[in-house]
């Protein structure tokens, strides 16, 4: 599904901690996001993931990512979007613990939307789900989920 | 008179042959008168007649031996041709022989009686001519004694042997006053008046004494004669008895002259020979006390024996010699005759103190005849003190060396008033010039021998040094041989270093060895300094590293051999490389741990994160739910976690400031810096009142971070620590040495300095949780500034404020050199 196509907005999550997925889900709710979200637990299931979405239908509708994953990094997912002609279009917003200065070369080089710092407490987490649904309104036009409400 | 002289005369104008050849022409001339008056006379008469004439002509003009020849040949010729014309037989008969034999006998008498008288003739005739002669000679002598007489200087009184006055020149006249007519015949006592000079009385007449004693006696010295106006004039001369054959005294002669003139110009030069004899004996004293003065090799007996010296020739009581000493200042080196009092006072003499600074000021002598009537020492300390010494003259002459620059002074004093005279000065002159000599002499003696020694001392310390330090040295020649070997060498080589000299390098170091260091004593015989460490297997089976250091050595300008100092590295080198290894495990081990403490501290940071989001969703959610204990421990939970947080974020940012990341490139404006700075801590800023002034700030080639970091820490700091004042923080710079040394001074409430160093250590802090804080910032901000090769300290007193200083490099190329250690 597409957001443009009407539906709940389709999220891959690649993070490995629980506890941020938890918040994270309290973030978009606090934005007032009904999205559907796709976990992957590390860096090869979200790989698998890309690889079985060939289809440019098949991709989520936006990919948040944490850099410091277990098996495969950020990186080398930033990578496999990249080159996959089906994901080419999903916006990506990253998610780490590690300041952009740190990473900045390689997401420029990459094709990466969006940067965000893993918050230090719990009111600038529960931003990130606004930045999630200005992205969404950045790419599909209008706030669906939130006039889906 | 013999008698053979008139002969010899007449043989002197008639010869041998004239005379009798006259003899034959005479008796020829007789033969043919004879023949003449045979007409007269008959043939046989008278036959000699003619004969005797010509035989008495003979003996008369040409002497006895030819008349007697012309007696024989007459003889012959009457008996021939008158006695018997007709044939010789008639000379049979006795009547012709008696006849001829008279004839013989009377012609040989007359013949002798004719030579006498022509004899006696002519001798009478000489002896007048000869008379004639002397009277004239005498005559002329007289004439010529009287002009001689007359015209010498010299006065001549001739006396008969009665004393009376026989003959008196013009130069007696004039001495005498008497005439030569007027004197003649009187006495000579009475014209000739003598007296002694020196006891005026009358001296014995040297006329007299010449009588007396009849030889020739001079005058005595002090002779004067008396003229007629009763003026005594000094005269010297002799009186000469004149004595006969017989020893009879015939008179006196007197010859004397005026020799006023004379004692006038030898007394003159008397007194210049005094004089120079004066100087003389000076010259000689000098000479001699140069002589002596050359045995002194120390100064204060050289001084001494000058002073002395000084004091014979100036006549003077006391005196001293000071030197000039380095800061111009007369010191006194030696003296005669004073009190401590005095050598106290006058111990050290700047220019123009006193009469010795005068004369060291005026470059010249100075006299005081008396020091009572000095200008220049007139109401001054010193006229006292030289009062108190008994001191009344003084005069100061400056040593000047040949250089022309005074080296000291001496001076001589008098107990009254003294002016020394001209000779005494010249002298002190030839002293002063003398010493000035000496004294070089003997400090340039002293200078040679203390460098003397001192060659000595430090050649026998570096012999000492050479056989006994760990290095080993050697003198090698340019044949590769060694010439000496020190006896660590030898021992290092297992040798004896006596037999070590003339050996090949390569048989004692073995070829290995030998090929290892030749390209390095190749290089020093090219006149190179060699330096080198290199591994070498000595005889092929001991490895050693070595340090060398060859120097070469010179036999004029070409390079005869070197010196090499060798020392064992192999200890060194062993340790270098455990160092080494040391090192780079220590570098590990850092940089795990500097690994390990980012990871640590970034790793950490996502499981805290949880931790306080959840425990603010329990506070934010459920507090309705918890009971009053429940929510405090939670409060304390959120509470702790946000510490942490604070720590980890510090902690990440020290560690990420290691000395591994790149150096920056490019240059920011620290201006801008600040103003971020400011704008950041603007909440902070406000609510303390507080004023942040800084001056321009130079751009620099940092991190912008880094840079922020180190100065929000700084001025957070102030604004933190802040007295009851409002704070007051300023930023300065001033550049030096290449560095800018920065500065952030505030009013705070300062640092007790035994902090001082703590402070910069990481996580240490002062105060308690009243101030907010890590504990992190200082550190920071030390590892930020040594990341660039700079330097933080700060300078403080409890209660005075702060000043925290850091360097920043000014230059980029140093900046990116620190940056990459």
């Amino acid at each position: 599904m597409r957001a443009s196509t009407g539906g709940r907005a389709r999220l891959l999550v690649v993070e490995d901690n629980a506890g941020d997925v938890g918040l994270l889900r309290m973030a978009l709710q606090h934005a007032r996001l009904d999205c559907e979200l796709i976990i992957a637990e590390d860096g090869a299931k979200a790989l698998d993931y890309i690889r079985s979405r060939g289809v440019p239908l098949d991709a989520p509708d936006l990919a948040i990512i944490d850099l410091n994953l277990p098996k495969h990094d950020g990186f080398e997912l930033l990578e496999a979007i990249q080159r996959s002609s089906a994901w080419a279009d999903v916006p990506v917003l990253v998610f780490s613990s590690s300041p952009y200065a740190d990473n900045r070369k390689k997401l420029d080089f990459l094709r990466a939307v969006r940067f965000r710092a893993k918050p230090p407490d719990l009111d600038e987490y529960l931003e990130i789900g606004l930045v999630v649904r200005e992205m969404l309104a950045e790419w599909y036009g209008l706030d669906r989920a939130a006039e889906g409400r | 008179m013999s008698i053979s002289e008139p002969a010899k005369k007449i043989e002197r104008w008639r010869p041998a042959l004239v005379r009798y050849s006259l003899a034959v022409l005479a008796v020829a001339a007789a033969t043919l008168a004879r023949m003449a008056l045979t007409p007269l006379l008959g043939a046989t008469a008278a036959p000699f007649i003619t004969f005797v004439i010509a035989i008495l002509f003979v003996a008369w003009y040409c002497g006895l031996p030819p008349a007697a020849l012309s007696i024989l040949l007459s003889a012959m010729a009457g008996a021939y041709f008158f006695l018997s014309p007709a044939g010789l037989l008639s000379i049979a008969r006795l009547e012709n022989q008696i006849g001829l034999g008279v004839f013989v006998l009377a012609t040989l008498g007359i013949a002798l009686l004719a030579d006498s008288q022509r004899r006696a003739v002519h001798l009478a005739r000489k002896e007048a001519r000869e008379r004639k002669r002397s009277e004239a000679e005498e005559r002329e002598r007289r004439e010529r004694l009287e002009t001689v007489l007359a015209s010498i200087g010299a006065s001549v009184i001739a006396t008969d042997s009665g004393g009376r006055i026989t003959l008196m020149n013009p130069g007696a006249s004039s001495l005498t006053g008497w005439t030569q007519y007027q004197a003649r015949g009187r006495p000579a006592g009475e014209v000739f008046v003598t007296a002694n000079g020196h006891s005026g009385g009358d001296a014995e007449s040297p006329i007299a004494k010449a009588c007396r004693e009849r030889r020739i006696v001079g005058f005595s010295d002090e002779t004067q004669l008396k003229g007629k106006d009763g003026v005594g004039i000094p005269v010297d001369g002799t009186a000469a008895p004149m004595l006969d054959e017989s020893g009879r005294l015939s008179g006196v002669v007197l010859a004397f002259r005026d020799v006023s003139a004379w004692k006038e110009s030898e007394h003159q030069l008397g007194r210049v020979r005094d004089q120079l004899e004066l100087e003389l004996a000076a010259t000689r004293g000098l000479h001699d006390l140069g002589t002596r003065l050359l045995l002194h090799h120390d100064l204060p007996s050289l001084l001494n024996e000058v002073l002395a010296a000084a004091k014979r020739i100036a006549g003077a009581d006391m005196g001293t010699i000071q030197l000039l000493d380095a800061d111009g200042a007369l010191r006194i080196h030696a003296q005669d005759g004073f009190t401590s009092e005095f050598l106290d006072f006058f111990s050290k003499v700047s220019q123009e103190e006193a009469v010795c600074g005068t004369a060291l000021a005026r470059g010249e002598r100075v006299i005081v005849r008396d020091i009572e009537e000095c200008d220049f020492l007139a109401t001054t300390a010193a006229l006292d003190i030289l009062r108190r010494a008994g001191v009344r003259a003084v005069q100061s002459t400056p040593i000047v060396n040949r250089a022309g620059t005074p080296i000291g002074m001496f001076s001589t004093h008098y107990r009254t008033p003294t002016e020394p005279g001209e000779r005494e000065l010249r002298l002190l002159d030839l002293l002063a010039r003398q010493a000035a000599d000496l004294i070089e002499r003997v400090r340039d003696e002293e200078a040679l021998r203390k460098s003397r020694e001192e060659l000595g001392r430090s050649q026998q310390q570096l012999l000492l040094v050479t056989e006994n330090m760990a290095a080993a040295v050697t003198r090698c020649s340019r044949d590769f041989r060694y010439v000496w070997v020190s006896k660590g060498c030898a021992a290092w080589l297992w040798r004896d270093p006596e037999g070590m000299a003339g050996l090949p390098i390569r048989d004692v170091l073995g070829p290995e060895a030998y090929e290892t260091i030749l390209p390095y004593m190749e290089r020093v015989l090219t006149g190179e300094r060699v330096e080198y460490t290199a591994q070498v297997n000595y005889f092929g089976t001991r490895k050693r590293w070595i340090h060398a250091v060859y120097v070469p050595t010179y036999s004029g300008a070409e390079v005869d051999g070197w010196i090499a100092v060798i020392s064992d590295v192999t200890d060194a080198k062993d340790s270098e490389r455990q160092l080494q290894e040391a090192n780079a495990s220590l570098a590990r081990a850092n940089q795990d741990l500097e690994r390990f403490a980012f990871v640590a501290s970034h790793d950490l940071q996502e499981p805290l994160l949880i931790i306080t989001a959840y425990s603010q969703l329990l506070q934010r959610n459920y507090a309705s739910r918890l009971d009053g204990d429940a929510a405090i421990f939670l409060e304390n939970i959120v509470d702790g976690t946000r510490r942490m947080r604070d720590l980890l974020a510090d902690l990440l940012t020290y560690t990420q400031l290691g000395p591994h990341t790149e150096a920056p490139t490019e240059t920011v404006d620290l201006n801008l810096i600040l103003e971020d700075v400011k704008s950041n801590l603007r909440a902070l800023i406000a609510e303390t009142d507080a004023i942040v002034t800084a001056e321009p700030l130079p751009p620099l080639r940092v991190y912008p971070a880094h840079c922020a970091s180190l100065l929000q820490n700084l001025i957070g700091n102030a604004l933190r620590y802040r007295s009851d004042q409002n704070p007051r923080i300023h930023v300065s710079v001033k550049q030096a040495d290449g560095v800018y040394q920065f500065a952030v001074a505030d009013n705070g409430m300062g640092i007790d300095p035994k902090y001082h160093d703590q402070i910069f250590e990481v996580f240490q802090r002062l105060h308690g949780s009243e101030t907010p804080g890590t504990g992190a910032g200082l550190a920071i901000c030390k590892r930020v500034v040594e990341r660039y090769g700079g330097r933080i300290w700060v300078e403080s007193a409890e209660g005075r404020g702060a000043t925290f200083f850091f360097t920043l490099p000014a230059s980029a190329a140093s900046a990116a050199g620190a940056a990459g250690r």
